[in-house]
């Protein structure tokens, strides 16, 4: 399954990726349209910082996901049909924020649907071949990737650095 | 190897899951004394008013995994260990060659005159949910309604029948609403909402009887004498595990039945998880009964696992760790959230309906309150439950929760991440 | 999205896909996506505790570090926008008015008067005694009280008290919004939009809009000294497109704003074919003009326009430019990357605009033709370099009459009534022959497919009468594409538009119809419109806010542009801008400036991407105010 992977030292900050998340969460799909709607598109993911870093904080799809195991209504499921993206059924959510509570990223929100609170979270953008806020990326900090491509990448640019170091 | 499971709610569908992912060829059988397939037991009360949440109250029949056996309506009479197998009311025996007790929990009903009797209700069950409902509709719109209990059932309960139109009064024991789950400035709020809502609440008092007239509820009387007209009352006092086949069949139980850490009974082939399992509290180590649909999924899992030859371990539940939203107004408490006076620190503000108070013991988080606003709670819950040092972020994690300086502490986080 | 509607831009974007070779298409699409809150305005860089910006979707901070709203940086950062374009229009006149004090004073002596009824009148419009005085004299005191423009002082700045009818007057007074000093108020911009000055974003607006009409000045100005100096423009006729480049000659194009290096270039040129000769190029030197120098020489001197705006590189993928003379604003950087791939030499003449990778051959007004002269052998030497194998022109040009100043106007309207010459006008307007005036400004985006927004919206007004005034790189694109043309007027004008267009052109002794869309000239220009309308607005006694007359930037990009649109709309105009600008982020800011302003001055923005869409708008309010006129 690919996954968002993020390279710490491209982000800037600039939260284009949050901008985009909410946009491609909206009914126009438009950003000049988007933030007239009624109700507000909701990112679902979040630019944090810390020790002079920026990090996005994404849903990672967890393999025993928490929010998954704790959803006491079968809202959230994993889509076997797309890899196994931890999706959710907005007209089953009951907006009990147990997801909330037990996502140790903090990265689901609350949006309104039908006149009803539901859990916002990420849903790798059904509609896109590329998650919105990875190609919102104006450094390509975020990189959507297999593991392994990911695990090559790291090695190649640990490799560079190495090679920078010693040469 | 056969897997016998008795319960069918979330810790045995959970384990259900466990097994069959670690053996694709065992046998599980599930048996339930319940008539209905599995159906989400926390989405009870939205039952009462036909709210939107109750309409996908049963699971999808497609939820467990294949070549489970489900046997509804059957209840257990007995286990017998030595010979590795249960015996059903009806007199058929089951064998096993390993067995899960995830036999939940039933209603405690104090002692008051007149309790159980008609017109008394409770809610456990969707059995209950379908009694109560008719119940409701075939008294008259103006019948007041006396919920006994103030804690989230008894508070979704008394919301679901304003929105019904029925006077209804909460008669609470402690100081404030959900006190479990609450402390003094949390509960404020609900229960301005819940007076908003025409919901009457009355604290510090219990119900000493039940008047009835021609077979009929007339009235309480609470302890302190008042007399409350009520057409129908619902007992929402908590609920006690259910041990009885356990503690018959001599495993070793307590408040409930006792577990190791890989939640084995005293018994090496029987396990237990769940609302009918005591264990002991994350954050305080002491000896603990979670009743969490949360806590009975993971429970589940883990002795799904072990039961097909795993050896996870079950970290200990959590005396408190649970979200709800009450009149419109998300909560979500966890850890220790009444702390002694001498050794915590505590931060607590309330600006209109939003309040947060975080409990620290020394660098580490040990407990949560958070209304109105509570994006990021899971960042506090793991922080609490890996007891991880926040001393630097504590300024950060009073604003909000955050996982930014703690992704390499949390889970298996990192490898998403390179500099 | 197709990148361009004109034929001769495709083929050139062919020739730069096969080559290879990137232009300004392509680095927008490798800019998407663009940076959201920048499109929304909701980006503050005013201070060093920044950069701050406000979520639009409300979940993040809803002010910056220092507080400051989203409408407070919305509209500050519109107001540096407008000021931004003030500084340049008013900085093109201010090169005009120095040029004329030195050539006064005898210190630029290839800039001799070309139009001494047009000094006159200006001299006399600010106040300066006419009579009897030397026009050499004359051009100095004309130049310093042009200079005077940019000081502080305490009267209104002249050229906008002078030029406006009374009524926009009172009104600019009423709500504060009177500028006294060009530079003055450009300044004041940047001061009260630094770091914890002014945050109420109404108040903010109105400095804009006091900033705007200096635009409106310092615009004036420009158009009036470049008369003085190169002559009022009349109708010439001349070939657009980049068909106009000559495989056979040595091919200058002038590239930039100000005719004080453009005119003069021309005037040289026409003595230095021989030069051209000699080098090979049996055509001699072929001018051609780029944006708004284009459209100076082509009124003046009836240079063909090769392309405007946003396909400017292009001209070089021709493989037959041999220079690119520029001076200074819409000149994109990447010309030099682009003519490295070619022969061609990009010449840069401004000390405050150089281009890394061009030549830099510094124009003195002292030593004009001298200077123009080095320039022009340049392109001579360059020629000799050119690659056969590179060259590709595209077959394409357009006939275009351009050249349409106030006074031709109002000449042509004499030829049909001598005594009252604007009352053929206001009657066909009464009548509904001509059901409103629009005039197109602004510039091609590389956001909207080139041209397609100035020929939909063209198209859609002329059909219902609308009268069709153009300037800058949008009357380039009308240009370009034959709707400067009598021939234009039978495919397109409805039949009361027609019929005057064709009366008009027969009384001024032409067997064809005015053109469809009257050039009116470069973007600086844009008062020439507004003199005509100021002249209807005073004839009849009632002002500008309530006259059938709108504007539109279809496709507009500059800062320039905005400010134009913002003293457009306290002219009192419905101002249509086909680019959705970057104020969306600020509620209050954008109702106010679409809906408010109305209240203020009468003339407000219309922001409609669509074309046709854009039409009907323009169309509804010119409509509104004939009904409110009773007609």
């Amino acid at each position: 399954m690919k996954h968002i992977f993020v390279r710490l030292d491209r982000c800037t900050g600039c939260r284009e990726c949050e901008l985009a998340c909410a946009v491609e969460h909206s009914a126009s799909k438009d950003l000049f349209t988007a933030i007239f709607e009624t109700p507000l598109p909701r990112k679902r993911l979040y630019v944090e910082s810390a020790d002079g870093r920026n990090i996005p904080i994404l849903c990672r799809h967890c393999d025993d996901a928490p929010c998954l195991a704790a959803c006491l209504s079968g809202a959230i499921y994993r889509d076997w049909t797309r890899e196994g993206v931890v999706a959710q059924r907005a007209d089953k959510c009951i907006g009990c924020w147990t997801c909330i509570m037990v996502c140790p990223y903090g990265v689901i929100g609350r949006r309104l649907e039908g006149g009803r609170w539901v859990a916002a979270k990420c849903d790798r953008c059904p509609d896109r071949a590329i998650p919105a806020c990875v190609e919102a990326c104006p450094t390509k900090a975020l990189v959507y990737a297999e593991p392994e491509e990911w695990a090559a990448i790291v090695r190649r640019t640990a490799a560079t650095t190495l090679a920078g170091q010693v040469g | 190897m056969r897997h016998l499971i008795i319960g069918n709610g979330a810790a045995g569908n959970a384990a259900a899951h466990a097994i069959r992912r670690r053996d694709p060829s065992c046998e599980i059988t599930i048996v339930s004394d319940e008539p209905h397939a599995a159906y989400y037991r926390p989405l009870l009360p939205y039952l009462l008013h036909d709210a939107p949440e109750g309409q996908h109250i049963l699971r999808d029949p497609l939820h467990l995994p294949r070549d489970v056996t489900v046997q509804l309506g059957a209840r257990v009479q007995a286990i017998v260990p030595a010979e590795g197998r249960i015996v059903l009311d009806d007199g058929r025996t089951l064998a096993y060659d390993r067995l899960l007790i995830a036999t939940g929990a039933s209603p405690a009903l104090p002692p008051i005159d007149g309790v159980p009797g008609p017109g008394s209700f409770v809610l456990r069950t969707l059995d209950d949910a379908t009694t109560l409902k008719a119940s409701l509709t075939a008294i008259d719109p103006s019948s007041p309604v006396v919920i006994v209990g103030g804690g989230r059932i008894g508070t979704k309960v008394a919301l679901g029948l304003r929105r019904l139109g029925l006077p209804v009064t909460i008669v609470e024991m402690l100081e404030w609403i959900v006190p479990q789950q609450l402390d003094g400035p949390a509960a404020e709020i609900f229960q301005a909402a819940l007076e908003a809502q025409g919901i009457e609440m009355i604290f510090g008092r219990t119900v000493r009887s039940v008047r009835r007239h021609d077979g009929r509820v007339r009235s309480v009387i609470l302890d302190d004498g008042r007399e409350l007209a009520a057409d129908l009352v619902v007992m929402a006092t908590g609920v006690r595990p259910n041990v009885g086949i356990a503690r018959t069949a001599g495993l070793a139980t307590r408040r409930g039945i006792l577990v190791n850490r890989f939640l084995q009974t005293s018994h090496p082939h029987i396990y237990a998880a769940g609302d009918a399992v005591e264990t002991t509290d994350v954050v305080t180590g002491e000896p603990v009964v979670s009743g969490t649909w949360t806590n009975a999924v993971f429970m589940g899992e883990v002795a799904g696992e072990n039961m097909a030859g795993g050896s996870r371990e079950y970290p200990g539940a959590w005396r408190l760790l649970n979200a709800v939203e009450l009149a419109g107004i998300p909560v979500i408490s966890a850890g220790l959230i009444h702390p002694p006076q001498h050794g915590y620190d505590v931060y607590a503000r309330r600006r209109d309906q939003v309040y947060r108070k975080l409990v620290f013991r020394g660098g580490t988080l040990v407990g949560v309150i958070l209304v109105g606003e509570v994006e990021g709670a899971g960042v506090y819950t793991a922080l609490i439950r890996e007891r991880v040092d926040i001393s630097p972020w504590k300024d950060v994690l009073i604003q909000r929760g955050t996982c930014a300086p703690f992704v390499r502490a949390l889970r298996t986080f990192p490898e998403a991440y390179a500099a | 999205m197709e990148r361009s509607l004109d034929i001769a831009s495709q083929a050139m974007l062919k020739v730069a896909q096969h080559r290879g070779i990137t232009t300004v298409w392509d680095r927008f699409q490798a800019q998407q996506p663009q940076c959201g809150f920048g499109l929304m305005g909701l980006c503050c860089r005013m201070c060093l505790q920044g950069p701050c910006r406000i979520d639009p979707f409300g979940e993040g901070p809803r002010t910056g570090t220092c507080g400051a709203s989203a409408d407070t940086i919305v509209a500050r950062n519109l107001a540096r926008m407008i000021a931004a374009g003030t500084a340049a229009h008013s900085g093109h006149a201010k090169h005009l008015a120095h040029t004329m004090l030195k050539a006064s004073r005898g210190e630029a002596p290839d800039y001799p008067l070309k139009d001494e009824a047009k000094l006159r009148a200006v001299a006399s419009r600010v106040g300066i005694p006419v009579d009897g005085r030397d026009t050499q004299a004359l051009m100095g005191d004309v130049a310093a009280a042009a200079l005077a423009e940019f000081s502080e002082k305490e009267t209104p700045l002249a050229w906008a008290a002078t030029t406006v009818t009374p009524g926009r007057v009172q009104t600019f007074l009423k709500h504060g919004v009177v500028p006294t000093s060009i530079d003055g108020v450009v300044a004041e911009i940047m001061h009260r939009t630094t770091y914890g000055t002014d945050a109420d974003p109404v108040n903010i607006l109105l400095g804009g809009v006091k900033c705007a009409l200096a635009d409106y000045a310092g615009m004036h100005m420009a158009t009036d000294l470049a008369d003085i100096l190169f002559g009022v423009p009349k109708p010439v006729m001349a070939r657009a497109n980049l068909g106009v480049l000559k495989a056979e000659a040595v091919n200058i194009a002038l590239h930039g704003h100000n005719p004080v290096l453009s005119d003069v270039i021309v005037q040289v040129a026409s003595e230095m074919h021989e030069e051209a000769r000699a080098a090979g190029a049996a055509g001699g030197l072929n001018l051609v003009g780029i944006c708004c120098t284009g459209n100076e020489v082509l009124m003046r001197h009836g240079i063909p326009p090769a392309t405007h705006s946003v396909s400017q590189e292009l001209a070089i993928l021709t493989g037959v430019l041999d220079a690119m003379v520029v001076d200074y604003q819409c000149i994109m950087p990447s010309l030099a990357n682009v003519a490295e791939c070619y022969h061609t030499q990009l010449v840069t003449t401004m000390p405050i605009s150089k281009i890394p990778g061009a030549r830099h051959i510094e124009f003195r007004e002292g030593h004009a033709r001298a200077s123009a002269r080095e320039i022009i052998r340049l392109a001579i030497d360059a020629y000799r370099r050119r690659d056969p194998a590179k060259v590709s022109i595209p077959d394409h040009t357009s006939t275009a009459v351009a050249g349409f100043s106030s006074e031709t106007i109002l000449s042509a309207l004499a030829a049909v009534n001598k005594d009252d010459p604007l009352k053929p006008l206001i009657d066909h307007i009464a009548s509904g022959n001509i059901l409103g005036i629009c005039l197109f400004a602004g510039c091609n985006n590389v956001r909207v497919t080139q041209d397609s927004g100035f020929l939909a919206l063209a198209k859609e007004l002329a059909r219902e009468n609308v009268l069709l005034l153009a300037t800058g790189c949008g009357a380039g694109a009308y240009a370009r594409h034959g709707l400067l043309t009598s021939d234009a007027v039978r495919e397109y004008a409805g039949s009361g538009l027609a019929a005057v267009l064709g009366a008009v052109g027969q009384a001024v002794g032409l067997d064809a119809s005015l053109p469809l869309v009257l050039h009116m000239g470069s973007c600086v220009d844009n008062t020439r419109a507004a003199d005509v309308a100021v002249a209807v607005a005073n004839k009849l006694g009632v002002d500008l806010d309530r006259l059938p007359v709108v504007a539109s930037a279809p496709e507009a990009t500059t800062e320039k542009a905005i400010a134009i649109g913002t003293w457009a709309v306290a002219a009192g105009l419905p101002v249509h801008v086909g680019v959705v600008p970057p104020v969306l982020g600020g509620p209050a800011v954008a109702s106010l400036l679409t809906e408010g302003v109305k209240e203020l001055f009468g003339g407000y923005f219309i922001v409609e991407p669509d074309p046709v869409a854009g039409a009907k708008k323009l169309l509804q309010a010119i409509r509104e105010r004939r009904t409110a006129l009773g007609i």
